[in-house]
């Protein structure tokens, strides 16, 4: 077993109402683990938990096989990097760096020698003696990653880092941190909303709604093959269906008078909102009754148009049974 | 995020952090106050008796004195208050940094019987304005300056409060002021309201519950306020406070219920108007609160 | 064009001339007051001085009773200003942080000492505070001047603390630090504008304390607004000038040298 964290039927409550229901999972040592789920589905919330900003109502928490439900965040060797770099403002980026370390007793020498050798891996060396105002909100970030990293904790919990950034500096961070993350070998739980973010990032990803995981599994497999059709809403990629999930690949779009026969194909009726481009091929803003999905079609189709998407049957896949599901992921 | 942190929100730790303040509050208010009220009623002997209130009710130089207290009270909120508010408003943006913001702080600096004698200085018949317009020839000798200090109706008092108290108010409206969006004045006028709408619907709101909580602050200090009476009033009529003050040190102890019920009085007379305004405008209030969550 | 530049430059000038108008009203009286302490004999009708000197001043530091007044308003003050520090920081941080059961109840109760007639309160506490050996004392009067000030400072604090939030804090904590270092590390050098004026606030208002000082110091603790007043009448004026000023230099001397101090303690805190 090397397990380096466990959590078992942990939950949550606000004045009885539940913000975490039973929530089990583990992670391996330097392992990347991703929790995706909408805004206000609790993951805010269950890494507070984890870091011991919140206790938990029930439950179980285990960190190298020793509970640390009853310690003070300051008591954990788990830190949480959160949305907003929160420097403190009025420290230089040198000495917000060396903070935990001066914390945990470590020599002055030795503690600027490490806080140096972490700036330089986040290539802001060279700004060690600014203020955290002097600095762009990209830099701010990897300050705050470096403060974390140089404490080597046992575990990393990152909340949504990258979501005040712009979309380009976000993609080019992502893979900075995914590697300087294997480098440290430093475990880590990275939440977002963002479902590309959550499969690039992560080695194991789980789908969280309500609370409650509804699915884990590798990001390939958990894409490709929901588990029920909350989960295919937020991170699957195709079009989810009632009675199954289609892949994307197998989903095209076509002109309302060409309707296929019934009993080979699914189909959904919809209409295209927009026009855009994608891997350069034109693809088709299509909403219907149940959302909105980007797809790409044999031929031409204008905004406006009603049109159906349409699948073969054979391409569609049943949702797994609950118990089925979680016998996979224990 | 309702910014409580599990860890934070016990119970045992509100107590503890909120005790020591509450207890020292209550002690000295609370023992204080009902001390002060069971004195008022009770003779030197200790007997109860609403001797002291039949007797100020019965005197006419005691609802001199109050009229005259509330007088100045009010008239010195209520300039001190609307000079405060103009001043705010033209000067946000130079007090905005820090350095001009000293400026300020430089007259809540000195205490109020000092502000007080600035007034007797500028304003006296010998004073300094009284000499500048005999030096301009507007004057022919010093008792040709009206009296403005140390005289019936106050007028000495109540410039010595507003000089005092426009800082003051100035330092309470200031945060309200960058606090508010002035974009949305920018949307008023876009909308086809002019400045005085900009000002109805955009800063005013935000500044009635400040407004309302300084002048109930200012109110209840100046009617209960010993310093600037003492130096700068009349004994015919004279202020209450300083009133008490004399009965509770004459000779004898026999004034003294007089003294607590000479300070009750007024004292319940502001409590009354504070809380008839904070009434008025909890419901706004609780509005605004509410609107600046979304 | 033309049109918005006139707009902008009458609005500057309008800001300016109001400056001026805040300057002349509320800064000028004390240069005013200065140059009479260094007057001889400056009355009516004349503008200006006639003559300068220093015997104003001199005669202010002769009097003993003044030099030692000066000793015991700036303990009082300190310890005024301490307490304030202590019961106010605890109770604003939670006032700002958590919500409960009956805290408006209890935001009411310590703000009341605001609407509440402090001398009412200090005659009323006389006599319990002679019986309790607490009148006549430094102790019994820095208590009384807790009443006009601790309202005070707790909304300010709060104030202040709502202006941190806890996220900070908290990312302190998670980086391994405890309540004491958090507070030493963090939300005191963040706090400092607050402390300030806390201490600031507090201080003056302790220093204009007459009716309070007397009723509970008795005649025994002389802080100098007590001497103020037999200075008032007497006849040098050039005395009560000096006298004046002196009042607005003790809270500034008193905060340089708390600023000095605290920025040691932040800055031995802080080091890399």
């Amino acid at each position: 077993m090397n397990q380096l964290l466990q959590c078992k039927n942990m939950s949550k409550y606000y004045s009885k109402i539940p913000i975490l229901q039973n929530i089990s999972f583990h992670m391996r040592s330097g392992e990347h683990f991703t929790i995706v789920g909408p805004s206000g589905c609790g993951k805010t919330t269950l890494l507070r938990c984890l870091a011991g900003l919140e206790a938990i109502s029930e439950g179980e928490i285990c960190l190298k096989q020793k509970s640390i439900v009853n310690l003070k965040p300051e008591e954990r060797s788990v830190v949480l990097m959160f949305q907003d770099s929160l420097l403190f403002p009025h420290l230089t980026v040198i000495e917000n760096v060396t903070y935990g370390l001066k914390r945990r007793k470590w020599k002055k020498k030795e503690r600027v020698r490490k806080a140096e050798q972490m700036l330089e891996k986040v290539k802001l060396l060279q700004l060690k003696n600014a203020f955290p105002h002097e600095l762009s909100g990209g830099q701010k970030q990897r300050v705050s990653l470096a403060r974390a990293l140089v404490l080597k904790p046992d575990l990393l919990l990152l909340d949504e880092p990258f979501s005040s950034l712009d979309a380009a500096l976000r993609e080019s961070l992502r893979g900075e941190v995914k590697e300087l993350l294997t480098e440290e070998n430093i475990t880590s739980l990275f939440i977002t909303h963002d479902r590309d973010e959550a499969i690039e990032m992560g080695d194991r990803l789980a789908v969280m709604n309500n609370g409650t995981f509804i699915q884990i599994g590798e990001p390939y497999e958990v894409v490709t093959n929901p588990s029920s059709i909350e989960s295919a809403k937020i991170i699957g990629e195709g079009l989810a269906l009632e009675e199954g999930f289609i892949p994307l690949h197998k989903v095209t779009a076509v002109p309302m008078e060409q309707k296929p026969s019934e009993k080979d194909y699914v189909f959904v009726q919809g209409k295209v909102k927009a026009v855009t481009v994608k891997n350069n091929i034109p693809c088709y803003r299509v909403t219907f009754d149940q959302g909105s999905i980007l797809v790409a079609a044999d031929r031409k189709l204008e905004a406006g148009q009603n049109v159906l998407l349409f699948a073969k049957r054979e391409d569609m896949k049943k949702y797994k049974k609950q118990d089925e599901q979680w016998r996979r992921v224990q | 995020m309702n910014g409580q942190s599990g860890f934070l929100n016990n119970k045992k730790r509100v107590i503890t952090h909120l005790l020591p303040a509450l207890a020292v509050t209550m002690l000295l208010v609370g023992y204080g106050l009902w001390s002060a009220i069971a004195q008022s009623f009770q003779t030197i002997e200790g007997e109860w008796t609403f001797a002291s209130y039949v007797q100020l009710f019965n005197s006419h130089t005691f609802f001199h004195s109050l009229k005259l207290t509330f007088r100045v009270a009010i008239l010195s909120t209520l300039l001190a208050l609307m000079i405060g508010l103009i001043m705010t408003r033209m000067l946000y943006q130079f007090f905005k940094n820090s350095s001009s913001k000293i400026l300020v702080w430089i007259p809540i600096l000195i205490p109020h019987f000092v502000a007080g004698y600035l007034v007797y200085l500028f304003f006296s018949q010998s004073g300094l304005f009284s000499s500048l317009f005999y030096q301009l020839g507007l004057l022919d000798q010093r008792s040709d300056f009206p009296i403005l200090v140390q005289e019936e109706f106050g007028i000495g008092m109540i410039l010595t409060y507003v000089w005092k108290e426009v800082p003051f108010v100035i330092l309470m409206l200031l945060p309200v002021y960058y606090e508010i969006d002035h974009r949305y004045g920018e949307v008023v006028r876009t909308l086809g309201g002019n400045k005085w709408d900009a000002f109805k619907t955009v800063e005013f709101p935000w500044l009635l519950p400040v407004i309302v909580e300084t002048s109930v602050i200012l109110v209840a200090f100046i009617a209960s306020a010993f310093e600037i009476p003492y130096l700068l009033g009349v004994t015919r009529p004279e202020m209450l406070p300083v009133r008490a003050y004399e009965w509770f040190y004459d000779g004898d102890w026999s004034k003294r219920p007089l003294a607590f019920s000479a300070m009750i009085l007024p004292g319940v007379l502001a409590l009354l108007l504070a809380m008839l305004c904070i009434g008025a405008v909890q419901q706004h209030r609780l509005r605004m609160v509410k609107g600046r969550g979304r | 064009m033309r049109f918005v530049f006139t707009r902008l430059g009458k609005r500057e000038l309008v800001t300016s001339l109001m400056v001026v108008i805040f300057i002349a009203f509320f800064i000028l009286p004390f240069v005013v007051v200065t140059l009479k302490s260094f007057s001889v004999g400056w009355r009516f009708p004349e503008l200006l001085p006639q003559a300068y000197s220093l015997n104003g001043w001199q005669s202010i530091f002769r009097d003993p009773s003044l030099r030692e007044s000066i000793v015991t308003t700036l303990m009082v003050g300190l310890y005024v200003v301490l307490l304030n520090l202590l019961l106010s920081l605890p109770a604003a941080k939670i006032l700002s942080i958590c919500s409960f059961k009956g805290k408006s109840i209890i935001e009411i109760a310590l703000l009341s000492p605001i609407l509440i007639p402090g001398m009412l309160l200090a005659m009323g506490l006389q006599f319990t505070m002679i019986r309790f050996g607490l009148a006549d004392q430094i102790l019994g009067v820095v208590l009384v001047h807790l009443i006009p000030t601790l309202p005070y400072a707790i909304r300010i604090m709060r104030a202040g603390y709502e202006r941190l939030g806890t996220s900070l804090g908290e990312q302190a904590s998670v980086l391994g630090a405890g309540p004491y270092l958090r507070f030493f590390t963090i939300s005191l050098p963040l706090l400092l504008p607050s402390i300030r004026s806390l201490m600031l606030l507090t201080f003056v208002i302790s220093l204009g304390q007459y009716a309070l000082t007397a009723i509970i110091g008795g005649g025994n603790v002389m802080t100098l607004s007590l001497l103020y007043y037999p200075y008032f009448s007497s006849s040098n004026e050039a005395v009560i000038a000096g006298f004046s000023i002196l009042f607005a230099l003790l809270p500034l001397l008193f905060i340089g040298g708390v600023e000095i101090v605290l920025r040691l303690v932040i800055r031995a805190v802080n080091r890399v």
